[in-house]
Formats: C-alpha cells, sequence, structure tokens
C-alpha cells in the first residue's frame, strides 16, 4: 500500500473500542500494520497510545520515528457514546424551549419506552421503562414565544421570559444551557436573542442553539441532539486536547482528525461533539466505498460479523446513505449518520432450546465479551456459534487470536452436548454443532435479502465485502444462493474497519427544512408520472427557498472547509433530497442531479429523479402525483480528498497455492469428518487457488471454505470466494 | 435448498425469513401511506396465513389485529366466494366491514390468496389504518354517528386486484366517497405494494425450502405458538378473575353509565375463558363494539402481558374462547355503529383484563407481568381545509402521550404506553402543524394524570392549541369519560384522572400577546382566560366549527395507581411535584405528604402527622362490610340513589342476561342478612402461609381451613372461599377529594374504598357508581 499524493508518510488511525482499542499504520513501502491495547476507559488518551506503540513495536520502529513520518492521524472515538450510556456527561444542563413544550424530552414523543430496546422487551409494556432524562424538569424552562411553520413569528419572544429563565438556571448552577425552540430551524431569531442574553449574564456559559446543531424538522430529535452535544462536549473535548497535547509532545504538530458519524474526518477544532457518536461502525462503509472505487464497480455491500451484531451497508451508485434519526442510548437524535443496520447475530449469539416447544433458538441475545462463548472458560454456560465453530475444528483452539487465547473445546463440546444435541435427539455433538453454524448462517443470510431489498438493490450488480472477526468463517453460509456479483474477503478482514476509517475523507454534512410543499403539479395521468411545463407552476417563492436553502449551506460549507486547509476548488459537493409525495409522511433520500433551480428542466429532473428511486424502492404502480410533491429537507455533503493509501496490484503467480499451505487437520463438514488442508492467508499470493474444503487462517480470523466452494486470490491479495460449478 | 424434513436448524431460519419479509412488507405500508396513523403510529401489519385462514405469523405494528387478516380470509371461505368470484393468482380483496374483521371502518383490510405451482397454497394480509373514511363528519370517528349507516363506506370484501391488476374503477370509487382522496389512494397502494412484495418474496421462500416444508413448518409455527401460551396460561391458578370497567357516554349530548363485567376463566388444560357476566346492552352511538374488535383488544393485551416471549399468530387466538351476549355493547350486530369501538369500548373492555392478567400473575409471583390498566384514547380530530388550501380530515396525533399503568415495585410510564401498539410513537408537534391548519400552544405533562398509589400510574399529557390559517375547520372530540373515570386502580392505588375538553371561541390571544401577558398553555390556563367564549364540551363530542384564532384543550389519560398512596416514600411524592406531574395540594391530601410550597422541602413530623391521621380517618369513617352491605341493600331498595345509576340498574335488568346481575344483588341481599355470629369465625392452631392474594391478603392454613388475612397486621378476614373485600372496612369517597377539579361526579361515580379493619391500610379501591355490587375479583377451584 502506498498514498496517494504524499509519498512517504504515514497514516494512522485508531479506534477506541469498548474492550480493545485498534491502531492501523500504513507506512510509506504500503505495509500494513496493526496494534491492540486493552482500551483504558479512564483514561482513555492512555489507549490510544498504547496501541499506537503496540503498532510501531510490530512495525520494528519507536512511537517518535513513526510520528515523524505521518501524514494524517485518525480518531475513531466511543467518548461521547459512553459519555451518553454512562451518564458521565456533563452532570448539570438547563434546557429553555418554548413556554408549553417543557416536557418534549421527556414525553419523548411517547417512544421513549420501547427505542433503542430490543423488540420483545418493547413489547412487555411492565417491563420496560423510559431512560433517565438528561435533564430533570426542575431545569428546563418554558419561555414565551412561537414560530409556526412558515417560520413566522405568531408570538414574538418575551424577553422577560428569558431573562428569567436564564438567571433561575444560572442560579440553579447549570455548567451549560441547551437553547431548543419550536420551528426554529426556520426562524432562528429567538434561539439567537437567548444565546445573546446567556452570554451578556454568563460569559463563557456553553450553549447549544438547535437551530445550529440539527437544524431540520422535528423537534423531538433536534431538541436531543441539542442537548447532547452539550452534555458529550466536556469528556470529548477534554480527551482531544489531552492527545493533542501529547502529540505535541512526540513532536507531532498536526491537529488530529476524529471520525464523525457521517463517515467523514473533521479537525478538532471545527468538530460537533455530537456527530462522533456511534462513529465506530460506519468505518467498515467507509473501507467498502474506498475498495468500490477500487475495483470500478457501482454498488457494494458490507458485511461486518463480529461478536455480538452483524452489520450490514452498502454504497450504490450514488455513494453510502444515511439513517436521518438513528438512536443512540435510547435517545433518537436529528444528527444523520452513516447507514449501518446491525441484527442480533454474532459469534457470541446464544443457542438454546425452547422449553415449551422443544425448538432450536438462535438469539438475539449474546454471551458478550463477559463471559463470553463457552469455549473462553470465563463461565458462559449456553452454547455460542463460536463453540460450533471450535467444536468443528473450523476455528483452531490452540491458535485463536493469533495463539494469544487459549479455547476449550471439550467444555464447548460438552456444552453443546447437553443443551442442544440430547434436547433435539441428535446423534452426535458435530450434528449439533453443524445445525447451529447452519441456522445462524441462515439467519444472516436472511437479513442480507431483506437488507438488499428494502434497498432496491439487486445483488448481481453487487460486490460483496465479508469483514469482521467472524466473517470469513461464516461468509461462505450467509452468501449462498444469493448470487452476488463477487464476494470479497480482505486478507485484514478482522480490522477492516479500522483500514476503511483510514481512509476516509474530510466530511462535512448540513442539514436544513426548508418544506417546500407543491401541491398542485402537473400530472400524466397515463404514466402517472409528474409533468412539469414550465417553471411556472410552482410558486416562485418556492424556488427562492430552494435556492436560498443551498445557497446558506454552501456558504457554511466552504467556510468550515476552509476552516479545515481546503480551498473551494478542493472540495466537491452533493446535494441530498428527503421528498414525498403530497400527503405522504416518509421522505425518500436522493442526491439531487442539481443544487439550484433555474428552469423547469432542472424541477422535471428532480422529479424525475425522485419518481426513479421511488420505483427502485417500492416498485411500478406505486407512485401518488395527483398530491403533488413536498421537499422536507435538504442536505449538503462537502467531502476533500485526504491521504489516502494505494494498495499496490500484485502481478500473478499461478494458481498453485502450495505454497501457502501449512497443515492439516479434521474439520467437519455437511456429510462428516474431513482431512482439511489449512493455509496461511498471509502466504497467500495473486492467483493463487485454494478449493474447499479448507480452512485459511490469519492472525485474527479464519475463512471456511466447504467443499463446494473455491477461493482464488485475486491482485489486490483479497480472496474471491465462489461457489463452485 | 430443499428441505425434506423439518429439521430444528432449518426450522429457526425458516420462521426468520418468514420474519424479515413481513417486516419488509410492514416498512412499505408505512412509508408509502399517506395516513400519519399508520406512518407515526404505526397502526399497520403484515401477515401471512394457512390457507384455511388461521395467522401463520404476523410482522410487528399493530398487534390489535391479529385476528383481523384471518377473520376476512375465513369470511371469503364460509361465503363461497371461490366459487363465483374466485380466487386466482395475483388477486387482492379489500375488506372494512367491523363486523366481518376490521373493528371500525377506518381499519382497510387487503387480502391475497396466494399460488405456488397454481396451487392454492397460502393468504396474504395486511391492514392500515386511514385517515377518512367518508362518514358524517370528518376523520372516521363521527361521534354523533347513530347507527352503522352514518359511518362512511363499508366494503364487504372486493375485488380490487384482479390477476395483479390495480382496479381503477374501484380506486377511483374509493377516493370519491372520502374528504381526503390524495391519501386513500396512497394508503391503498401502500397495502396492494406491500402484499405484492410478500408474494415475491414468499415465493422465493418456497423455491428455496420446498412446498412440503413450507406447508408443514408454516403449521408448526402456530402449533408451537398454542403450546407456549397455553403452557403461560397453565403457570396461572385456575379459577374465574373478574374486573370491570364503568363509562359515560352515548352520544354527544348524551351520557348515560354503562358497564362492562368482564371474567376471564382460567382452566387447567391452559384455556382463557372471556365472559361478560354483567355488561350494559349496545346502544345508538358509536360507543359499542362488535366480537371481533373485542377478541382482538383482549388477544393484543395478553400479548403484551404475558405471551410477549412467544411468537405471535393464530396459535395465541387458540387458547382463547369467548362467550360475551349477543347485542352487548361488546358484541354488538351490523346495524350499529362502532367507530369508537376499537380504541374505545373494545379497549376500555380491555383494561378490565388487563386487571385480570396482573392479579393472576401476582398469586403465583410473576411480580414483572403485573400493571394496572392504563393506554386509554382521547382523540381530536379535525376536518376542512388545510393551510395549504388542501381538503383535510385528520387526527392531532398527542393523544398517544398517555400514562402507563403502575406496576409492582415501580411507577407507570409517564406519556408512553399504548396498550394496542407497543411500538408506537405519537409524532411532533411541528409533524401536525406541517400538515394541519393548527398551532399548538402546549403539550405538557397534566398534573394528577396518573393514577395515585404507593406506585403511580404513568402522568398523561395534554394538548392546548389554536386553529391556524384555514378558512374552514371543523373540531371534533373522540373520547369518553367525563363523569367517570374508566380505569381501575389495583390493590388500593387510584384510577387516574377523568378527562376535559374545552374550547374557547373569539379568544384574541393577539391581545394578550400585544400586552405581553400570560398567554395558556395548559387547560388549567382556560379558566382564567380572559376573552371569548369558553364551553366545557363533553369529550365525545361532535365536529363544530371554529375559527382562526379559537383554542382548543383537552387533557388524555393517565395510568391507573398501585397499592396504598400513604405507603408512598415522601421522597418520591416530593420528585413527582418538582417534575409537574402531581400538584401540592395532590401531596398533602392524598399522599399525606408536607411539604414547604417554596423550597418543596418535606416536613418529616407533619407528614407522619397526617399520614396517622389518615388511617385514623379510615378506620372512624370505614364502614365494617356487613353493615355497609345492610345499608346498601336498603339504598338499592328505596332507590335512593343518584338518577344515573338508577338508570344503569333499571338498563341491566332489562337485558336477556340480567340474570348474574340479579344474581349479584340477590347474594348480596342474602349476605346483609346473615347474623353477626354467623360472620364472625376464629381460627386456631399452627399456621402456613398458602398464598398472596394481594399484596395485602394471604390465604392461610390452619386446622380450622384456609382463611384470608393481612398481610401487614395479621387481621384475619374471612373464610379464604368468601370474598374479603365483604369483610373489610369500607368508605365511598368524593372523587372531588382525590382527583379535585378532574374528577369524575359523584352521582355517576364513587371511589368504593376498602381498608383494613385492623391496620387501616387501603388495600382495594373500587371506580364504580354508588350502590354498585361488590366485585369479588377472584374465585380459585382450589385454595389449598
Amino acid at each position: 500500500m502506498q498514498f496517494q499524493n504524499d509519498k512517504g508518510k504515514c497514516i494512522i488511525y485508531v479506534d477506541t473500542g469498548g474492550t480493545f482499542s485498534d491502531a492501523v499504520i500504513v507506512d510509506e513501502k504500503g505495509s500494513f500494520v496493526c496494534g491492540k491495547a486493552a482500551t483504558t476507559p479512564n483514561a482513555l488518551d492512555d489507549c490510544f497510545f498504547n496501541c499506537i506503540q503496540d503498532a510501531s513495536r510490530k512495525k520494528g520502529s519507536s512511537v517518535c520515528e513513526v510520528f515523524s513520518h505521518t501524514a494524517v492521524i485518525g480518531f475513531g472515538t466511543t467518548a461521547g457514546t459512553n459519555a451518553l450510556i454512562t451518564r458521565m456527561g456533563i452532570p448539570k444542563l438547563g434546557l429553555i424551549t418554548t413556554r408549553g413544550f417543557e416536557d418534549t424530552t421527556l414525553i419523548m414523543r411517547h417512544e421513549g419506552r420501547w427505542q433503542g430496546l430490543p423488540m420483545q422487551e418493547g413489547l412487555h409494556i411492565a417491563g420496560s421503562e423510559k431512560p433517565e432524562p438528561l435533564i430533570p424538569r426542575e431545569l428546563i424552562k418554558g419561555v414565551t414565544e412561537r414560530i409556526d411553520f412558515e417560520g413566522s413569528v405568531i408570538i414574538p419572544l418575551y424577553e422577560e421570559d428569558a431573562l428569567e429563565a436564564v438567571q433561575e438556571l444560572l442560579k440553579a448552577g447549570v455548567e451549560g444551557i441547551a437553547v431548543a425552540l419550536l420551528w426554529s430551524f426556520l426562524n432562528d431569531v429567538h434561539e439567537k436573542k437567548i444565546k445573546e442574553i446567556i452570554e451578556n449574564l454568563s460569559p463563557g456559559m456553553p450553549v447549544s442553539l438547535s437551530c445550529e446543531v440539527a437544524p431540520i424538522i422535528r423537534e423531538y430529535p433536534r431538541f436531543n441532539s441539542t442537548i447532547i452535544n452539550l452534555y458529550v462536549a466536556k469528556p470529548l473535548r477534554s480527551l482531544l486536547s489531552n492527545i493533542g497535547n501529547r502529540l505535541q509532545n512526540f513532536g507531532y504538530g498536526k491537529e488530529l482528525l476524529v471520525m464523525q458519524s457521517s463517515g467523514g474526518l473533521s479537525r478538532c477544532s471545527v468538530l460537533r461533539p455530537i456527530t462522533t457518536l456511534h462513529s465506530g461502525p460506519v468505518g467498515g462503509l467507509v473501507g467498502v466505498e474506498f475498495m468500490k472505487g477500487l475495483y470500478g464497480e457501482k454498488i457494494a455491500m458490507g458485511t461486518d460479523m463480529g461478536g455480538t451484531s452483524f452489520d450490514l451497508c452498502i454504497s450504490k451508485e450514488t455513494g453510502a446513505e444515511y439513517i436521518k434519526t438513528p438512536v443512540v442510548g435510547r435517545f433518537t437524535l436529528a444528527n444523520p449518520m452513516l447507514g449501518v443496520e446491525a441484527i442480533g447475530a454474532g459469534g457470541g449469539t446464544l443457542a438454546y432450546i425452547d422449553q415449551v416447544t422443544g425448538q432450536l433458538r438462535m438469539g438475539p441475545e449474546s454471551a458478550g465479551a463477559v463471559p463470553g462463548p463457552v469455549c473462553y472458560d470465563k463461565g458462559g454456560c449456553q452454547p455460542t456459534v463460536t463453540d460450533a465453530d471450535v467444536v468443528l475444528n473450523r476455528i483452531d483452539a490452540s491458535f485463536f487470536l493469533d495463539g494469544q487465547m487459549k479455547l476449550d473445546k471439550q467444555k464447548a463440546a460438552k456444552a453443546i452436548e447437553v443443551k442442544i444435541t440430547k434436547p433435539l435427539k441428535l446423534d452426535s455433538v458435530e450434528e449439533a454443532a453443524l445445525g447451529i453454524c447452519t441456522a445462524i448462517d441462515g439467519i444472516m443470510s436472511s437479513a442480507i435479502r431483506t437488507f438488499l431489498n428494502t434497498k432496491g438493490v439487486d445483488p448481481r450488480d453487487t460486490l460483496l465485502f465479508v469483514y469482521g472477526g467472524a466473517g470469513p468463517t461464516h461468509c461462505a453460509g450467509y452468501s449462498k444462493g444469493l448470487g452476488f456479483k463477487k464476494i470479497l474477503i480482505p486478507p485484514f478482514a478482522a480490522v477492516f474497519s479500522a483500514f476503511g476509517a483510514s481512509t476516509a475523507e474530510v466530511i462535512h454534512r448540513y442539514e436544513a427544512s426548508p418544506y417546500l410543499i407543491m401541491p398542485h403539479l402537473g400530472v400524466d395521468i397515463a404514466r402517472q408520472r409528474f409533468s412539469v411545463a414550465a417553471l411556472k407552476e410552482i410558486d416562485p417563492s418556492l424556488v427562492l427557498r430552494f435556492n436560498d436553502t443551498f445557497g446558506r449551506l454552501e456558504e457554511k460549507a466552504l467556510k468550515d472547509m476552509r476552516n479545515e486547509g481546503f480551498d473551494q476548488h478542493q472540495v466537491s459537493i452533493k446535494y441530498w433530497l428527503d421528498m414525498r409525495f403530497g400527503g405522504q409522511l416518509h421522505e425518500v433520500s436522493f442526491v439531487s442531479p442539481v443544487g439550484r433551480i433555474k428552469s423547469a428542466k432542472d424541477l422535471a429532473s428532480i422529479l424525475r429523479t425522485f419518481e426513479n428511486e421511488y420505483i427502485r424502492l417500492y416498485g411500478e404502480g406505486t407512485l401518488c402525483p395527483k398530491g403533488g410533491a413536498e421537499i422536507i429537507t435538504v442536505s449538503l455533503e462537502v467531502s476533500a480528498p485526504s491521504k489516502k493509501p494505494i494498495i499496490a496490484r500484485q502481478e500473478f503467480t499461478g494458481e498453485d497455492s502450495s505454497g501457502a499451505r501449512k497443515g492439516k487437520r479434521k474439520v467437519y463438514f455437511k456429510g462428516g469428518w474431513r482431512e482439511t488442508p489449512i493455509y496461511a492467508i498471509a502466504k497467500l499470493r495473486c492467483g493463487n487457488l485454494v478449493m474447499g474444503p479448507a480452512i485459511i487462517e490469519g492472525n485474527d480470523t479464519t475463512v471456511v471454505l466447504p467443499e463446494e466452494f473455491e477461493i482464488e486470490v485475486d491482485e489486490y491479495l483479497n480472496l474471491e470466494l465462489r461457489e463452485r460449478g | 435448498m430443499r428441505k425434506s424434513i423439518l429439521n430444528p436448524f432449518d426450522y429457526e431460519i425458516f420462521y426468520n425469513r418468514l420474519f424479515n419479509i413481513l417486516c419488509e412488507s410492514r416498512d412499505i405500508i408505512r412509508h408509502l401511506s399517506g395516513s400519519a396513523i399508520v406512518r407515526e403510529a404505526g397502526e399497520t401489519a403484515q401477515g401471512i396465513c394457512l390457507p384455511n385462514g388461521e395467522l401463520v405469523l404476523l410482522s410487528p405494528g399493530l398487534l390489535l389485529h391479529l385476528n383481523t387478516v384471518p377473520r376476512v380470509i375465513k369470511y371469503l371461505i364460509q361465503n363461497k366466494f371461490a366459487q363465483d368470484v374466485e380466487f386466482n393468482d395475483g388477486d387482492q380483496f379489500l375488506c372494512n366491514d367491523p363486523v366481518i374483521a376490521s373493528m371500525h371502518r377506518m381499519d382497510m383490510v387487503l387480502v391475497a390468496p396466494f399460488f405456488y405451482d397454481g396451487e392454492h397454497v397460502a393468504w396474504l394480509g395486511n391492514y392500515g389504518h386511514v385517515p377518512e373514511i367518508g362518514a358524517t363528519e370528518p376523520g372516521g370517528h363521527p361521534m354523533i354517528a347513530e347507527d352503522a349507516y352514518h359511518e362512511g363506506i363499508c366494503l364487504t370484501p372486493i375485488k380490487i386486484v384482479e390477476r395483479g391488476k390495480v382496479r381503477r374503477d374501484l380506486v377511483e370509487m374509493l377516493t370519491r366517497v372520502v374528504r381526503e382522496p390524495r391519501l386513500m389512494e396512497l394508503d391503498t397502494k401502500a397495502k396492494i405494494a406491500a402484499n405484492e412484495r410478500t408474494r415475491k418474496n414468499l415465493k422465493k421462500i418456497i423455491d428455496d425450502f420446498g412446498i412440503d416444508f413450507y406447508q408443514a413448518a408454516s403449521k408448526k409455527l402456530l402449533d408451537d405458538a398454542e403450546a407456549q401460551s397455553r403452557a403461560l396460561v397453565k403457570m396461572r391458578k385456575p379459577g374465574k378473575y373478574r374486573a370491570q370497567v364503568f363509562t359515560d357516554h352515548v352520544l354527544p349530548g348524551q351520557q348515560e353509565l354503562r358497564v362492562m363485567q368482564l371474567e376471564l376463566e382460567i382452566t387447567g388444560e391452559g384455556q382463557l375463558i372471556v365472559r361478560a357476566p354483567v355488561v350494559s346492552p349496545q346502544s345508538r352511538g358509536p360507543y359499542n363494539a362488535c366480537l371481533p374488535c373485542l377478541e382482538g383488544n383482549i388477544f393484543c393485551l395478553t400479548l403484551s402481558h404475558i405471551f410477549y416471549k412467544t411468537r405471535w399468530n393464530g396459535g395465541v387466538v387458540r387458547v382463547y374462547t369467548t362467550d360475551v351476549p349477543c347485542g352487548s355493547m361488546i358484541n354488538c350486530d351490523s346495524e350499529t355503529a362502532v367507530n369508537f369501538g376499537t380504541v374505545g369500548t373494545g379497549m376500555h373492555a380491555a383494561t378490565a383484563i388487563s386487571e385480570i392478567l396482573s392479579r393472576a400473575a401476582f398469586i403465583i409471583g410473576e411480580h414483572q407481568d403485573i400493571i394496572a390498566p392504563s393506554g386509554l384514547v382521547n382523540q381530536l380530530m379535525y376536518g376542512g381545509i388545510d393551510q395549504f388550501g388542501r381538503r383535510c380530515g385528520k387526527y392531532v396525533m398527542d393523544y398517544l402521550t398517555t400514562g402507563g399503568g403502575a406496576k409492582y415495585g415501580k411507577d407507570g410510564t409517564d406519556s408512553g404506553v399504548s396498550q394496542i401498539n407497543p411500538w408506537t410513537y405519537c409524532g411532533d408537534v411541528e409533524g401536525n402543524e406541517a400538515v394541519g391548519p393548527i398551532l399548538e400552544l402546549g403539550r405538557r405533562h397534566m398534573p394528577n394524570t396518573g393514577g395515585f398509589g404507593k406506585c403511580r400510574g404513568g402522568a398523561a399529557a395534554h394538548t392546548v392549541l389554536m386553529i391556524h390559517k384555514t378558512k374552514s375547520l371543523v373540531v371534533g372530540n373522540m373520547g369518553q369519560g367525563r363523569f367517570v373515570t374508566v380505569l381501575q386502580g389495583l390493590y388500593g392505588g387510584y384510577p387516574p384522572s377523568a378527562t376535559r375538553l374545552i374550547k374557547i371561541r373569539d379568544a384574541n390571544l393577539a391581545d394578550l400577546v400585544e400586552n405581553r401577558r400570560p398567554l395558556p398553555h395548559e387547560i388549567a390556563d382556560f379558566v382564567v382566560y380572559p376573552f371569548g367564549k369558553k364551553e366545557d364540551v363533553y369529550v365525545g363530542a361532535k365536529f363544530d366549527p371554529m375559527g382562526e384564532g379559537d383554542l382548543v384543550g383537552t387533557i388524555y389519560w393517565g395510568g391507573a395507581g398501585v397499592m396504598d398512596p400513604i405507603e408512598r416514600e415522601p421522597e418520591k411524592v416530593a420528585k413527582d411535584v418538582q417534575g409537574k406531574v402531581i400538584t401540592l395540594e395532590a401531596a398533602l391530601k392524598v399522599y399525606c405528604v408536607a411539604m414547604d410550597e417554596a423550597s418543596l422541602a418535606i416536613d418529616i413530623y407533619m407528614t407522619a402527622k397526617r399520614r396517622e391521621e389518615k388511617l385514623r380517618e379510615r378506620l372512624t369513617l370505614g364502614i365494617y362490610g356487613p353493615e355497609y352491605l345492610r345499608k346498601m341493600v336498603q339504598f338499592r331498595e328505596k332507590r335512593d340513589l343518584p338518577a344515573p345509576v338508577l338508570r344503569l340498574f333499571d338498563q341491566l335488568l332489562a337485558t336477556p342476561w340480567s340474570k348474574a346481575f340479579r344474581d349479584q344483588l340477590c347474594s348480596e341481599k342474602k349476605f346483609a342478612a346473615r347474623t353477626e355470629e354467623a360472620v364472625r369465625i376464629v381460627m386456631g392452631g399452627e399456621k402456613r402461609d398458602i398464598l398472596h392474594l394481594t399484596p395485602y391478603v394471604k390465604f392461610v392454613q390452619c386446622c380450622d381451613g384456609v382463611f384470608a388475612v393481612c398481610c401487614k397486621c395479621g387481621h384475619l378476614y374471612c373464610n379464604a372461599r368468601e370474598n374479603f373485600k365483604l369483610f373489610c372496612l369500607i368508605y365511598d369517597r368524593d372523587p372531588m377529594e382525590v382527583h379535585f377539579n378532574y374528577s369524575p361526579d359523584r352521582d355517576w361515580m364513587i371511589y368504593r374504598e376498602f381498608y383494613c379493619p385492623n391496620c387501616a391500610a387501603q388495600v382495594e379501591v373500587e371506580a364504580v357508581p354508588q350502590g354498585w355490587p361488590i366485585l369479588n375479583n377472584i374465585e380459585l377451584n382450589k385454595i389449598s
């Protein structure tokens, strides 16, 4: 691997997870090393440097040497998410909101009882509760003011109310004030005035305005984002400051870039704390986008099978999509997150027998990291998918995680025998273990089918990337019969997400809800399509608002990018629209063909793109143009290329893979135990062909190749998985 | 990968694939729909059925309709549609007849026969709640509907898609007869698209698994759900459990007391038999339920109460038997209006089942399944011309800000429980205002709406809104519960407060704004509002024209409380006051917690003193059960009861199913005639606890038999075969003393409080009309 535009420099990316922190260093020779360290929850800057140190050691360099050759350091942190989930953010915040709506964040749109819980927990009404609010009712103050759906001031701000509210909060000793008023995203005059009052009364008091944090329609997620942006700011900024100081001590003078949930990096100085929440899983998708470009494909999907979840993501022709209102720590937010969807299936997924029906059930509960699978020998007693993999000898019990962890195969076998084999009256433990693997593969396969259907994507046009620690072990099972164009397993699958993050660009995303209602558009009744002959068919003020909204966003975006160090000519802009038919309440998101409407042709092209995306998602015959169209929210995504690794193409060395063979062992496949060749992933070369049954082992992952599959190593050393025949 | 045998691993995969494709189709309906109640509240779901109509699996969503799709299919089969209308591949049938299945006409059901290799092997079906159905008033819930013919378009199953082609003539007819044609078209296409997606995906599943596997696995899913459900029912003690609710609505301007007393028999075989021994007859007006509606509400509630770990389908339905009188308000005929049945009559009846299931759970120690009744609907609706000049007919989605019932050991959830759809949400104020000509001035928690108790019922919100930017609008409200509170508290907890609907015309808000005066943000502010014409109207209100700037306010339902309020920790009471979910007045008068008005600090000494006084008051005011009954029988015989109560008695005694009610009256008369000696009992020898009937009453066995005893002080109530409530001190409290401004009317309902004669713990509260028979909540088959 090498870097575009900056030969001789490293990229470092650090990802702090719940248990371990990973660092990847890609150096000037294109080599790729990973470092690992235990996460230090009370001093996250320690593990940041510890894992870099580990990676440096593996490279044979000192940390100082590595930093002196480093172009970019990227950081994916869970500090913000952790602060929210463990309630370790700013302990005493105040909220000022529109009088009459002081309970908005307590009512939680009714959804607070079930949002963020597994489905069955939500069904059990007696057993589920709302989370404790981040700001208690006594620190929420209403002020008299009101703006309506058009942005008109219906009730002017009673400034004496605002003054009193601020004084009361200051008297109560708050350490920050969130200001979130209804419809402020259309007219921010009252929020700005309140900020002025706060600054006058308490200069330096941290303030978060909803019109700045998430200026989009629907107040509940917007209010949450406004509060949480403030809540997590202190611990996050403190961490980033500590790391920055220590980097300077190492002689690294550049600003740290932080990964955001939008999939882009941001300098610390312009970072909005809320955008770091749940940024961890998006690294994989960023990597998928990078690899998609490498292969010159239009559509690529990523599947990340870890210990507890199976994450799915996709990058389509227009790039990755966003989850508009993600849920973090049981709170719905208004800050879009790159679309990574998860189901409860992973190596730790529990297999158990329903006591009444005697039927096998798989998850979604997981053994987690603690106690973990039975074979970890840390107290787990219910069999998991990993236990089944170990019993079948697919995972080498003595070579798990590069031999760092010994697994207890006997205990895994005993658990499966007692808990699954006997209750199901099966002939052998192996049969039960194989069944567990088959079942989890089938469940994941089903999730992929549904995921693709809901995205309107045909697998035959799609590249599938397989990653996560357990992904390569199960991908033959879960991809079987789905008909993907190509299935690729990167040799560094276990750290693919961290690698992916290292390819991220500097991206900022801005949203606004201009709320453009076009109820009387022309319709071609026979074709059930919009038919726009002239721009005058819509209210000219709507065109003005559309153009103004994007104009304002663009101005802000370019300013931020200048602060990031990029000139206008270096950045690219994408215009997104959230649009629906008149009367609907759900919007379809798509990349707009234009950022300004200057003619009927521009409007027609927007409408056509909307119709086409709608048909792709929901099928022919579903269009309902008679009620007109509505553009609710617009988004602007601005990006600038960062230093990226170049993965060098390898020369074809021939099909013979015997050079990578490292031995053989008995592995259980459908049909029984088979003497199975074992290959070392690191020794496979371009063009090598491995026929199933086979096992291909890396330091931290195992590829399982049943008999009906084969693998060919491509020019980037990725393993292409194919069904034979 | 054809599967020849039903092995457990393929079966698990099969379930997951089926579940996923149903979720996918459910999301299509939500995304394409024009109905806020579908998109925001999630009132839809997609299912797959056996050829005989039994539900194999249903997506998450509005589980209330667990049996709706099957009922339409069974109607088609029983009425031999196959013979002449025919079932062909690609057909879809639309139905919204409440008597057949749909509960009320806004629920449009769409079923489709599914063919594989030319064989009819399954049915697909979905439903969704449309916002407008062309009734006499907008929004689909005409409160003035006197009979079924006022409730808008009624479709017995019509073939709206024929061999894959949508019948445009029928779609145009449908959009012509409603006030929201755009939304009707969107919703119809949404459901058609969802069935089509299910058809495509199911075909792929059968391709992969094979038809034999599919058929065997589908049946097994049903059998498994039935087995799981029965196992859970069998854990409960067999016997007859009872609960009751009272309501007060017939038509706008015509309020009458009505009752639904439900009995749930739990059999040793795991069957649940629902009866309604005492129930009001069907009436004119929309407040009735047909049988599908009652069943749907009960099935749904049972799922969230005890079957939440099962896979929901027709197997759950198999454990239920319903036996309620035809012609009653919960099993009305096809001529009767029912639009307020689904979230009214049927839901209210189901809250009685909620109480029953909680009581049954307590006895076996399944405390996590105890929740006091909650989740009622009071819903503002409007119709006319919206701010964009379009016709409209919509709900204000705030109605979902209902409080949850208190649990055993925990408070109810504030503004966050819907019994009919566990995963719903009410949407945002900005969402409401974006699609309708309204401007909300307040959506806050309403203090004192949650039932008081050691564990407090969840508080509800209330809405104050202004009509904004419309040329023409009518506003109505669907609700009941002005003169009574519909829900019942549990184990000495109080029910939630009653509701209100207040309108102010010519409100002149601009004048207040100009002079910087306080504005109305909650319904209490209406009392002191200086301008306009105030109307305190019954919550089941007809649609009235309202002009720009007019104000409307209403209160939603809180959840009921659990256990004696004066056992609530004073610190929690103080927190409730700080959180503005109860008032200082309630803290002092109901919880007997004295607090400083300014600092809200608890006065520990005064609190202890007030609580002691409260206990003494109970011992003074409470009348020993037998004596209380003697007086009550006299009042009945002299007809010395308020007029609404007498009308209720007369109404019930005139029903063909009056025997049970007569028996109850007769039994109390007999009990009242018992001599004091016959009432007095003794308990000797060694004692052994057998079970806890309630948190306050346990059954104890000794050499003389089994007796009901106070858990707190050991007071001996009676023989366990008798109703311990008859041996309490009993006091009829004016609800005004508990719920102040928003209480029921004492001529319609009193809070009958039951105290332990020794320790004065408030062990039960019945919210009932004066003179109403004391309910025996539990009769176990075996008490030893």
